[in-house]
């Protein structure tokens, strides 16, 4: 339905002038309803709940005193363990950390290459099995087949779309 | 069933989070637009509904609930937008001064309106009314927004801000005659030829200065 403003404007303002109190009410919701119904922004929910403190907040291990002990403790050790290792045992550790390291290297090179073997592996079964299938597909008597099986389908889908919305109303 | 207000706020008192939420999200609307219209500043509105909403999460315990939940909040939003008034503009805001910045107008797009025409006149007529909402007393605009832009009815908006039935209405009484008032010195009134301002959606309405 079209809003002829001017038209409602006048007749709130006419209304207005004659007195009639319960006609410029009316008349003069309708001439409001132009203005529009501000909203708060899209994070108007969680900014108050965050003020209100009522927010859900993810634990903070480092504001629990035993989560800054624990930090402490580790540091700690670490730097004892640090400060009382002889050259020898500086020596002996770099060398086991250093083992460590090479097993590590090691194994990741031999299982990394075990899983790219096994993907070749796959992959030429896949393409095996495409060759096979496209050699039995490339005869006349399968491609007519699957020709026609297609054409089926397409007017069974097409037939099946028109129905549809037939069926809808 | 949607769960009622009474009912969100016992679970709030619980410490149900989403119950504040749901309270929140239904009635951040209301209190934004209420308090937006007293302050006309969109980033303060929203500050001070913020406000409301957690001095009002603040006082739930005081809340009676056998009064209407909306009305118990928008006693407090106005409250809050009025405190804001006095705070930053303790003098008598005259009905003659000129608006503040508007910077509302800039939220005033309605993409509904149908021709070109249409949007030029409904854009002309919301600057209008815009204004002379805005030449209103605070207490005056906060009735006028709660009757006709919530749809509020007399008795709630007279629960809600505490006033005699025959007060409200006698109150809107003179706040929708000085909006006509207002709006006829803008250029609206009813004898005059609206293909001025139509023919001229950039000029706007010519001011009456007699």
């Amino acid at each position: 339905m079209k809003t002829n403003h001017r038209e409602t404007v006048r007749a709130w303002l006419a209304a207005e002038r004659r007195g009639q109190d319960e006609e410029a009410d009316r008349q003069f919701r309708r001439v409001a309803a132009v203005l529009p119904r501000l909203r708060p922004s899209a994070g108007f929910a969680d900014a108050v709940l965050q003020r209100a403190g009522l927010a859900e907040t993810t634990p903070d291990l480092w504001a629990s005193w035993w989560g800054r002990l624990a930090v402490a403790s580790a540091l700690l050790s670490a730097g004892s363990l640090a400060v009382s290792l002889t050259p020898h045992g500086w020596l002996t550790a770099g060398l086991a950390s250093l083992r460590a390291v090479a097993w590590g290297v090691n194994h990741g090179g031999a299982a990394a290459r075990a899983w790219i073997g096994g993907a070749f592996t796959v992959w030429a079964g896949l393409a095996h099995a495409a060759v096979a299938l496209g050699r039995l597909l490339a005869a006349p008597g399968p491609m007519l087949l699957l020709v026609l099986n297609l054409t089926v389908a397409g007017a069974a889908l097409a037939a099946l779309r028109r129905l549809l919305p037939l069926q809808e109303n | 069933m949607a769960l009622t207000d009474a009912e969100l706020v016992a679970r709030a008192l619980a410490g149900s989070q989403d119950a504040c939420r749901l309270l929140v999200a239904r009635h951040s609307r209301v209190v934004f637009n209420l308090i937006a219209r007293m302050v006309r500043d969109p980033g303060v509105a929203e500050e001070l509904a913020q406000d409301s909403f957690v001095k009002a999460f603040g006082a739930l315990r005081s809340f009676d609930p056998s009064y209407k939940f909306s009305n118990w909040l928008l006693r407090i939003a106005q409250n809050t937008a009025i405190d804001h008034l006095r705070r930053v503009r303790p003098e008598t805001v005259s009905i003659d001064a000129e608006a503040p910045g508007q910077p509302i107008a800039d939220l005033l797009v309605d993409e509904r309106a149908r021709s070109p025409l249409d949007r030029a006149e409904q854009r002309d007529l919301r600057e209008a009314l815009e204004t002379a909402l805005a030449g209103l007393r605070p207490d005056y605009r906060r009735l006028v927004v709660l009757r006709y832009l919530e749809d509020a009815s007399y008795e709630d908006i007279a629960a809600m801000l505490d006033l005699p039935l025959g007060t409200v209405k006698s109150h809107l009484h003179r706040a929708r005659a000085e909006l006509a008032r207002l709006m006829e010195d803008s250029g609206w009134a009813p004898d005059r030829d609206p293909a001025d301002e139509v023919c001229n959606p950039g000029r706007g309405p010519a001011r009456r200065t007699g």
